[in-house]
């Protein structure tokens, strides 16, 4: 007997087996009802385990459609892509009424370096006879600019808590499996919406046994325990002892630049005597100096004293503590680098080219070379 | 791995979880594995000393469950390489293998220069570098470890982190380890009491 992994076992064969996802099912019907040759294509695109290939097959499944399945990770240039799928767009299906294209995880493709993957895609969209279908995880990646315009945009949305623990709960019915509720309820929640990842845990935490009790859960790792962000600037804004400031962040599934500039960011949301805040800041600064040595010198043994700077330095830098509750935010910076990453990116690969031409660094024609381009071009 | 599912499981190895896309993760069932407890480590240090006939004594076991902070390929090596110094094995012998300063020279040296004496600190200083042949970065590190425990001020341990942190920037610039740490010291005189 072959022994399928649940995740396959259990995948979805009507489209309202399909776990949540109301309004993506009904914007795809809707799409795939109104599809004539021309049309644009269907590009799904969510977190990953939320459904996104499953809802394509389970479609194929009720409809009696022949499927062309390709991902992308594995053919990402045009002549690959070509070859699958070519000749195939524009012939009938043989056994079955019609055909349908599922083409996976298009974050994958090659862009423009990488011999016109997306292109391809474009071309086939355009020409091809059946409908096709995309999935990814972020369409608005730079590379797939292009090809967004000949697609219409479906959003999957995380898989609620609900539809997760209904699911979970009707596999265990199915397998005969005993499991505490509690523990699906943990699944459910460490999970955070993908509902493969849940099936996942749950095959491997039921092993051979028939029964799941809360203890098993320890092998899953202690993901649940892990200290968010908000806990650790909470400690060290509050603690006056050096270690546990220092130990606060530990726990922490950021790296030590993130929490860095959380704490800039909430100095001034906790601290508000002036010789404090700019203590702090004091603190900051020379956190920063040793995180740029690590830079400058490759060598990470300066991060201890970044980290021990910006926790235990920022933690005494107030006399004592206060007591209110502050709000903490998210850091501006990191939300600005996130939002201008596009750009930024563009400007580096146009200073980087133009550096080869006119041999000299980046950092001189942003600074002499821009600014005399920028009048001329006016 | 999903095109295999019927004949292959994979396993997946990694360091960080978080460095995985979740693509992947999502495809996977994750175990944590988590740093082992000194219980652990003490049983598989057992099974090496009693595999290998060698003598080792309770100084010799901290050092090894200590040093390597958790990873249990490195206890093997420097157990293996201290057995081939010596088949009867002490902390002192560890430290030496591993060239790390010793804990217990280095808190000998930062208590007489807390309790005043600069001389005497700076006579254990210079039998660490130049009798034991340590590096100044490799003393430091030790000196980091241990501001923690001093028994001086919260304030005065954030103070000295600074200060150990410059200095060691200064070693790696290329300052003379004697020199940078004897500066170092001075650093922690100024706290003492008097």
């Amino acid at each position: 007997m072959i022994i399928m992994p649940w995740t396959e076992k259990y995948t979805p064969q009507k489209v309202s087996e399909v776990a949540g996802q109301k309004k993506a099912v009904e914007k795809f019907l809707f799409w795939f009802k109104s599809w004539e040759p021309g049309k644009k294509a269907a590009l799904f695109f969510g977190p990953a385990g939320v459904g996104k290939t499953c809802l394509v097959e389970a479609l194929v499944k009720e409809k009696n459609i022949q499927i062309i399945e390709l991902n992308a990770s594995d053919y990402r240039t045009a002549s690959q892509i070509k070859e699958v799928i070519g000749q195939s767009m524009k012939q009938m299906s043989l056994f079955k009424k019609s055909k349908l294209f599922l083409i996976d995880e298009i974050d994958g493709i090659a862009g423009r370096e990488d011999r016109g993957g997306a292109t391809e895609l474009i071309k086939i969209i355009k020409e091809s006879q059946h409908p096709v279908v995309l999935t990814a995880n972020n369409p608005y990646d730079s590379k797939l600019r292009s090809l967004r315009s000949y697609c219409q945009l479906i959003p999957f949305t995380k898989v609620y808590y609900w539809d997760l623990i209904k699911r979970l709960v009707y596999i265990c019915e199915k397998e005969g499996l005993k499991c505490d509720k509690e523990v699906l309820r943990n699944l459910a929640k460490r999970s955070e919406g993908d509902l493969r990842s849940a099936i996942n845990d749950l095959e491997s935490l039921a092993g051979v046994k028939k029964e799941i009790k809360l203890t098993d859960l320890e092998v899953l790792g202690e993901r649940e325990k892990e200290t968010s962000i908000f806990d650790a600037l909470k400690m060290i804004f509050k603690t006056s002892t050096a270690l546990a400031a220092k130990l606060s962040i530990q726990s922490v599934d950021k790296d030590a630049d993130e929490i860095f500039w959380w704490i800039e960011q909430n100095i001034i949301n906790e601290y508000e005597k002036p010789e404090e805040i700019a203590r702090a800041y004091e603190m900051l600064s020379r956190a920063d100096l040793f995180k740029n040595r690590i830079k400058i010198n490759q060598d990470w043994k300066f991060k201890k004293y970044m980290i021990d700077l910006m926790t235990a330095g920022v933690a005494l830098s107030k006399k004592e503590m206060y007591r209110k509750f502050s709000r903490y935010e998210y850091p501006d910076k990191i939300k600005f680098l996130g939002s201008t990453k596009f750009e930024r990116k563009e400007e580096k690969e146009r200073l980087l080219e133009l550096s080869k031409q006119l041999h000299c660094s980046t950092k001189k024609i942003r600074k002499d070379f821009i600014p005399y381009l920028k009048v001329l071009s006016q | 791995m999903e095109n295999f599912t019927h004949t292959a499981r994979f396993i997946l190895i990694c360091n960080y979880s978080s460095k995985i896309i979740d693509p992947i993760q999502s495809r996977c069932a994750v175990f944590r594995f988590k740093s082992l407890a000194e219980k652990d480590m003490g049983t598989f240090i057992d099974r090496i000393v009693t595999g290998e006939k060698l003598k080792i004594d309770e100084s010799a076991t901290k050092a090894l469950t200590e040093l390597p902070e958790g990873d249990l390929r490195k206890i093997a090596n420097l157990l293996q390489a201290s057995a081939s110094v010596d088949k009867k094995i002490t902390g002192d012998t560890i430290y030496d293998v591993a060239s790390q300063a010793k804990p217990k020279d280095v808190r000998q040296m930062l208590e007489l220069v807390l309790k005043g004496n600069f001389k005497e600190a700076r006579k254990k200083l210079s039998e660490m570098i130049l009798n034991q042949g340590l590096a100044g970065e490799d003393i430091i590190k030790e000196i980091h470890r241990q501001v923690y425990d001093l028994d001086i001020s919260d304030e005065n341990k954030v103070k000295l982190v600074d200060k150990i942190g410059e200095y060691d920037f200064r070693i790696s610039e290329g300052g003379t380890d004697l020199i940078q740490l004897e500066a170092l010291l001075t650093q922690f005189l100024l706290l003492s009491k008097k």
